[in-house]
């Protein structure tokens, strides 16, 4: 059987990479609604948006990265073994979560640039930028929390 | 104003993202029974071209971020509303170019290695 890059480690960072994208779900969730409440003019809410964003930047990265370590195992013994010979279906759902997450990315990079420093009642024109990314990341990844869920209940690694 | 450089990087990642998957480019793959890269359109076994095409968009919205900074000074106050449309319109296409060709591809699975039993 070859050998894949992390491959003895691919159990520990799966379960902190899930722990990491539960913990972005439930931060984008809170920097959705705040973002919502901020294009409905509650202004006052620059202290938790400034602090949602840099959670959901945090947890991202991580999130992120643990994938991209543990990516080589899953594509062979996972995805190549295993998915696209029983459940290609599954295999198909699990790219298009991979890809529309990495879709995700610069959007978490530019909530976590400026929100970190956002001051609504001072920069009118920032609001709508962050309810896009924020309401567009909230989707991504709750579609990727729960696509993960589904790929995992067929064949985890 | 300091949005719009974050914003620049946003559209150039995502356009070069579009861009990439639209059009046969070559890209790093990585290719994991082999543990080595290279650099092709496409590999004739086994790859992995997530790593490559990551680090091209953000080579892509780390031009472009440095471009749009540098221009600050000049850039007027209406192109944060026209990147943040170029965003949203990006955003949408690339996903639904993954959606639409995930949705109905046939993956090719790997050769079963010697012994090898599913669990």
């Amino acid at each position: 059987m070859p050998r894949v890059f992390l491959e003895g480690w691919a159990k520990p960072l799966l379960v902190l990479h899930a722990l990491c994208a539960f913990g972005l779900f439930g931060a984008c969730t809170h920097q959705a609604v705040v973002a919502v409440a901020l294009l409905r003019g509650k202004l006052h809410l620059g202290r938790l948006a400034r602090i949602y964003a840099q959670v959901t930047g945090a947890l991202f990265a991580a999130a992120f990265s643990l994938g991209l370590l543990m990516y080589p195992h899953y594509r062979y013994h996972v995805r190549g073994l295993y998915l696209d010979r029983y459940a290609p279906g599954t295999s198909n759902l699990f790219d298009m979560k991979e890809n529309l997450l990495a879709l995700g990315l610069p959007l978490a990079l530019v909530l976590f640039a400026v929100g970190r420093r956002f001051e609504p009642r001072e920069e009118a024109q920032v609001v709508p930028v962050f309810a896009v990314c924020a309401i567009s990341l909230w989707a991504l990844v709750a579609f990727g929390v729960v696509s993960g869920l589904l790929v995992t209940s067929v064949r985890g690694v | 104003m300091r949005a719009a450089p974050w914003l620049a990087f946003c559209v150039a990642y995502l356009a070069a993202w579009f861009v990439s998957t639209a059009i046969p480019v070559p890209l790093l793959w990585h290719l994991p029974v082999e543990r080595r890269f290279t650099f092709v359109v496409h590999p004739l076994g086994l790859g992995a071209d997530f790593y490559g095409r990551l680090l091209l968009c953000l080579g892509a919205g780390a031009v472009a971020f440095v471009l749009a900074r540098a221009a600050l000074p000049k850039l007027r106050p209406g192109l944060i509303p026209l990147l943040l449309v170029w965003t949203c319109g990006l955003l949408l296409f690339t996903g639904g170019l993954y959606v639409y060709t995930l949705a109905s591809r046939q993956p090719i699975p790997a050769p079963l290695p010697a012994g090898y039993v599913p669990r």
